[in-house]
């Protein structure tokens, strides 16, 4: 694409051409206003993609496959470990990383931070996003898929906080639906139903975070269902709930900072002029929102290990890798957000957020896979399992870029020609 | 005086008889041996050698409980039992029932639960466990076919011998 | 959505029969309800150590009452208790093709090795019920903790949340994949009043089947009687809220392969503090976060739409 805009390209950004003022075509917006042979070319050009192709080449057969064999065939089948990379990465790693849409959306609709608010899309985009292929690998990993809907319409099992999970999920997916919607309906020109949708922001925001702090709570309920598989240091059987939100918190915020340091590094030529001149302001106010959350997180880890009493538990191997996880995604990042706020560093604001992400996902495959059965043996995951990890991953790349490509997320769009 | 000599001598083989009377019981039909059948089912019958049994342990009460009325071997039953008299019944079966577990038996034995016996076991384990624990003890054979061979739905049950699985393997654990 | 009362919930599946009972005799106790016994005819089988030999019938006898596939060896094969797994970290457990096993134990105690039968504990109010968001376990009134395979979705939080690790799954089955493990032989025996196979088949009677009130009195009465033969406690009376399969042993649980640090509440308990609060939080997160609205925008609500909005730049 630096390519074309190198060219003096303009890539779709308004409801009408600004040369002869024609309507665009759902056509031509999709390939972003090139023509077939143009876009193709981009699309060459670029080796992310050929990345792209070899991961979808293996990865997609064998998706596939574990349809034919059952998860056995993916899946080295334990029964004292039946959850895996699929669970513990893509639903317990992503879902806090895609708390994002409801804490912009909080700070921007409810708190007024309308500072924000050109990364506000970007973020609810970001949590829609998470949560869909959370739900994808959820639908690779449950042994009956097509029972999908049974906990909402068939049979339900009310005591179960998985219970209160699936609905929350389903019901906040739709809630994010909603609110990307919006740039949706702009950019497919439907402005009545964009109204109709802007008109209950409010509405959509509240319940936005009420639903959001309940299931980031229940997800990490779920393993006070098995307190003596989770390693002590991680485990809290009254505090766990709050130690999954508030890690959700500087999850989301991070993950938001590391997409659009992505987007600023790969795709400017998308971005609007406003989204440009503010990134960096934006990042280093959500670099103390970060901070703030990881404060709070190592407070109340502190007083989870005082509570139960496991100061013991450190000078153990499983205390050292405990402690390091600490340090590399709580201590470190508190200090390096702290640098880069007194010294405005953008660049190092964005690598610890980074850091933090990467270990975030460490804690939560520590609490759901690592330190889960402790006194047993270590499971480590199948190969193909590994594999299609690897591969929705990649898909949920690939989606994402192809709606930041388009949709009106990262720039604003123009309903009339400019002047 | 050869016929004082003749009553000396018949008068020793009487008291000899009624000395060597307790070597058969009280009614003199202690049996030589027993053949155990009544459960016979996985396992055939087992013939059980009495006699060599009693040259063994000659207190009965070791394995007949205090039913002989001639003292307690067991320091629980002799709580209650040390100056119990013999009773009619003196076969395992009598006391020991075939199936323990019936809802009428688990009824009769909660209809009173003062009273001691609520842990008494069925008949078949009531042998084996007897049986065992001395065998244990005196180490004598405790193999399972070393006191009754199997039959042949034993051995489909235990897919055994010619009933055994081909190939063999690991099992007890995934895939 | 997820406003539905847990306790009514709770009430309904795992109190059907009690609590009529309870209602009838007494109407405070069925609504304080916070401890559940076991429904009070719940059936149990006492499991005593001291008495296994290791012989495995009850394997067989489970094995050919519910048709399960031919084993990898004969079950008079003592070689599989040499059999370990994961660098020998672990001997043999229940599978999908084995609803019981029974492992053996090299012991510090005189007596030589332990035999230990594992299979379902059937307890109380298990974790695998409370954990399941589509009620696909059920607590019957005569003590089975038994599954349905037809609302299953195959979630496996199951046997995430089992203390015991029980339940194992079909993987290799792609279209009918399903939870395996012991069910009380509910289906042709305990629900007509018979002991469910193992027990029957047990030639010591190291399983004893009753019910499971009078077990925990007769489990105690052996301690009594035999003090040097039983190490003083009877796993499973409390633990986790109390099981209907309970143990007796020789040497202590610790030294057979048994968590000796469960919780003596139900598994379930664990969930309730955050439980409670979501009707909470559904009810009070509105208005609290309307009122940070009306705080940040100075009380006016939401800022007027500006003109900035579909021009950009």
């Amino acid at each position: 694409m630096k390519h074309f805009i190198k060219k003096g390209f303009k890539p779709i950004d308004s409801l009408n051409s600004p040369d002869d003022n024609h309507r665009w075509t759902m056509k031509q917006k999709l390939l972003l206003g090139l023509s077939p042979g143009e876009y193709f070319q981009q699309f060459r050009r670029n080796p992310f993609n050929w990345l792209l192709l070899l991961i979808f080449a293996v990865g997609l057969p064998i998706i596939v496959y574990r349809y034919f064999t059952g998860l056995g065939g993916v899946l080295h089948g334990s029964y004292d470990y039946p959850w895996g990379l699929f669970l513990g990465f893509g639903l317990f790693g992503m879902v806090p990383l895609s708390a994002s849409g409801f804490l912009l959306g909080t700070a921007v609709e409810l708190f007024g931070q309308t500072k924000f608010k050109p990364i506000l899309k970007l973020a609810l985009l970001n949590g829609l996003l998470g949560y869909f292929f959370a739900v994808v690998f959820l639908l690779v990993d449950l042994g009956c898929p097509w029972r999908l809907y049974y906990p909402m319409f068939v049979s339900w099992g009310t005591a179960a906080v998985l219970f209160l999970v699936g609905w929350h999920v389903a019901t906040y997916l739709s809630v994010q639906i909603l609110e990307v919607s919006e740039a949706f309906f702009e950019w497919v020109n439907w402005p009545n139903a964009k109204k109709y949708i802007h008109s209950g922001t409010i509405g959509l925001t509240v319940a936005g975070i009420i639903l959001s702090t309940l299931h980031q709570g229940a997800l990490g309920t779920l393993l006070t269902y098995a307190p003596g598989k989770v390693h002590p240091l991680w485990y809290s059987q009254e505090f766990m709930w709050i130690f999954y939100l508030c890690s959700s918190v500087f999850a989301g915020i991070c993950m938001v900072m590391s997409v659009s340091t992505i987007v600023v590094k790969t795709m400017a030529w998308r971005c609007s002029r406003e989204f440009l001149d503010n990134i960096d302001s934006i990042t280093i106010g959500l670099a103390k929102g970060a901070t703030m959350a990881l404060v709070t997180y190592l407070v109340i880890k502190l007083v989870g290990i005082t509570h139960d009493n496991e100061w013991s538990y450190l000078a153990t191997g499983w205390g050292k890798w405990f402690m390091l996880e600490i340090f590399l995604g709580v201590v470190l990042p508190i200090i390096l957000f702290c640098i880069a706020i007194r010294k405005n560093s953008v660049g190092l604001a964005r690598f610890t957020a980074f850091l933090t992400v990467f270990c975030l996902i460490l804690n939560r495959l520590n609490t759901a896979l690592i330190s889960f059965n402790w006194n047993l043996y270590q499971e480590i995951p199948h190969p193909l399992e590994t594999l299609i990890s690897i591969t929705i991953f990649f898909l949920f790349i690939t989606v994402y870029r192809f709606i930041l490509y388009r949709l009106p997320i990262l720039y604003s769009w123009k309903t009339e020609p400019e002047k | 005086m050869k016929s004082r000599k003749r009553w000396v001598l018949a008068g020793m083989v009487v008291a000899l008889f009624f000395l060597t009377a307790p070597v058969f019981g009280a009614s003199g039909d202690i049996p030589a041996t027993v053949l155990i059948d009544s459960l016979s089912q996985l396992y055939n019958g087992v013939d059980f050698d009495h006699e060599q049994h009693l040259d063994i342990e000659d207190d009965c009460s070791v394995c007949h409980h205090h039913v002989f009325g001639n003292g307690v071997a067991d320091k629980q039953c002799a709580r209650c039992h040390s100056d119990s008299e013999g009773i009619s019944s003196v076969a395992c079966n009598d006391c020991h029932v075939k199936e323990p577990f019936t809802v009428g038996h688990i009824r009769e034995m909660e209809a009173n639960l003062n009273r001691y016996h609520i842990d008494m076991t069925g008949l078949k384990a009531a042998y084996h466990l007897r049986c065992l624990n001395c065998h244990v003890k005196m180490e004598a054979p405790t193999g399972c076919a070393d006191c009754h061979e199997r039959t042949d739905a034993g051995d489909r049950f235990y897919h055994s011998d010619k009933y055994a699985p081909v190939g063999g393997g690991v099992e007890g654990h995934h895939e | 959505m997820s406003g539905i009362s847990r306790r009514k919930f709770l009430k309904s599946t795992v109190v059907a029969g009690g609590s009529a009972a309870a209602a009838m005799s007494s109407t405070k106790s069925a609504f304080a309800m916070k401890e559940f016994d076991g429904y009070p005819d719940s059936m149990g089988v006492l499991v005593d150590f001291t008495r296994c030999i290791g012989c495995r019938t009850c394997e067989a006898a489970c094995n050919k009452e519910h048709g399960l596939p031919e084993p990898e060896l004969p079950f008079d094969d003592f070689s599989v208790f040499d059999q370990t797994f994961h660098e020998g970290k672990q001997k043999r457990r229940t599978t999908d093709k084995a609803y019981t096993v029974v492992n053996r134990y090299e012991t510090k105690g005189p007596g030589g090795p332990v035999y230990r039968k594992i299979q379902c504990n059937h307890c109380n109010e298990p974790a695998c019920l409370t954990s399941c968001f589509v009620n696909a376990y059920k607590k019957t009134k005569e003590g089975a903790v038994i599954y349905n395979p037809d609302v299953c979705v195959g979630c496996r939080m199951c046997m995430v949340a089992c203390p015991f690790s029980i339940p194992a799954y079909t993987y290799n089955s792609a279209l009918h994949p399903e939870i395996i493990k012991c069910n009380f032989c509910y289906d042709n025996r305990l629900k007509k009043g018979k002991p469910p196979a193992c027990v029957e088949a047990c030639p010591q009677e190291a399983l004893t089947f009753g019910h499971r009130k009078t077990l925990v009195k007769t489990a105690h009465e052996r301690i009594r009687s035999n003090p040097d033969k039983y190490v003083d406690h009877v796993y499973g009376e409390k633990e986790v809220g109390g099981t209907s399969w309970m143990y007796l042993s020789g040497v202590s649980f610790d030294q057979v392969g048994f968590d000796t640090t469960l919780q003596h509440h139900p598994i379930l308990d664990n969930t309730k503090s955050f439980l409670s609060l979501v009707p909470m939080v559904l009810g009070i997160w509105p208005a609290l976060f309307m009122g940070f609205h009306l705080l940040a925008t100075g009380g006016k609500g939401k800022k007027s739409e500006s003109k900035e909005e579909g021009h950009g730049e």
